[in-house]
């Protein structure tokens, strides 16, 4: 599958800065429709108005962590199918094994760079 | 029963203490000082008597504090205390100014590498200010890192807070003004929601899976 570099992204960061940096990170490899949202609660709402390609999500937020909007999104039958990588700083193995089973598409521990980023959105896509 | 004996044997010094009163001027027989000494002797034995139940009741009780704030004290000797907590702290504040220094660092060699390039030649400049722009992003997200490491320390002086309130309430010391303003509820909520959302935050080197382990994992 070709990675559409026009699909809508969405980024789910409580920090700011983090938001930030991957959406620069994401316009260098070449995309363009990027939006975000601060928590899974406001995440979710976003997803119910739009359809985004991709999603990329910290786990550790308030109200609703990563791993809840994950869960959440898999249970949705509109939504279940949106690729989903979890970008965090929680590296323990039973939150990387929580995540796949819960349905994560990929996982990438921060802190990170670019190449991580890309190889990772290359591997959910297929290329 | 022991109050009616002491009423009787009050009535008896008094009374012989009267006559004695009375005969002042008289010899005293050697029988009456006797019979008042023996008086004497049974009041003052019930009188110690009571007071050595009184205080022996004391002491049990002051005993009974003591075991009582003991076990509290075990009570709080759950799983939180498996961690030296301002042991964690300390770390934690140390790994922050580590990855401050560490992103100052690559910034700055990033900036110095985009100061030196040769405009000379467009192209080559072009790949090493996009490139070190780049590097200078990516070693901005200490910011995240840090963050998280800066609440992990202040939940841990939220969890002193916390012992500190419980040992005073138990030792009945406890400042009510301070009692009002922390929530011990809403701290405990926390900690079960760290529990069941496995919310660890970073981990430090060397702990945690690597990013090649969790791509084996994919």
């Amino acid at each position: 599958m070709a990675i559409d570099l026009s699909m809508p992204v969405l980024v789910v960061d409580d920090y700011k800065t983090m938001i930030r940096i991957i959406r620069n990170l994401l316009k260098q490899l070449g995309f363009s429709d990027i939006d975000d949202a601060a928590d899974g609660t406001e995440a979710l709402a976003k997803m119910q108005q739009r359809q985004y390609g991709l999603v990329i999500s910290d786990w550790n937020m308030e109200p609703m962590t990563g791993y809840e909007l994950l869960k959440e999104v898999r249970s949705d039958e509109n939504l279940m199918k949106t690729p989903f990588i979890m970008v965090t700083a929680e590296s323990k193995t039973e939150n990387v094994i929580a995540a796949k089973k819960a349905g994560v598409n990929n996982y990438i521990v921060k802190p990170f760079n670019a190449a991580t980023l890309s190889a990772k959105i290359n591997a959910v896509f297929g290329e | 029963m022991a109050k009616a004996s002491q009423v009787v044997s009050n009535l008896r010094c008094e009374t012989i203490a009267d006559d004695l009163s009375e005969a002042k001027n008289e010899d005293a027989s050697l029988t009456e000082v006797l019979h008042l000494a023996q008086s004497s002797v049974e009041t003052l034995k019930e009188f110690l008597s009571r007071l050595d139940t009184i205080v022996g009741d004391d002491f049990h009780q002051i005993m009974e504090k003591i075991s009582e704030t003991r076990d509290d004290m075990q009570l709080l000797n759950t799983k939180e205390l498996d961690v030296d907590p301002l042991s964690s702290a300390e770390n934690e504040l140390k790994l922050v100014v580590k990855a401050t220094e560490d992103a100052t660092n690559r910034i700055m060699e990033a900036a110095e590498t985009i100061m030196t390039a040769d405009p000379e030649d467009p192209a080559t400049y072009h790949t090493t200010v996009e490139s070190n722009v780049m590097e200078i992003f990516e070693a901005c997200s200490f910011q995240d890192i840090t963050g998280q490491r800066i609440n992990r320390v202040v939940e841990t002086l939220d969890f002193v807070d916390y012992r500190i309130h419980k040992i005073a309430k138990f030792l009945g010391i406890e400042n009510e003004k301070e009692a009002r303003d922390f929530d011990e509820t809403a701290f405990l909520e926390r900690l079960q929601r760290k529990d069941d959302l496995i919310l660890h935050g970073p981990q430090d080197d060397g702990e945690g899976v690597s990013q090649n382990d969790i791509d084996n994992l994919f």
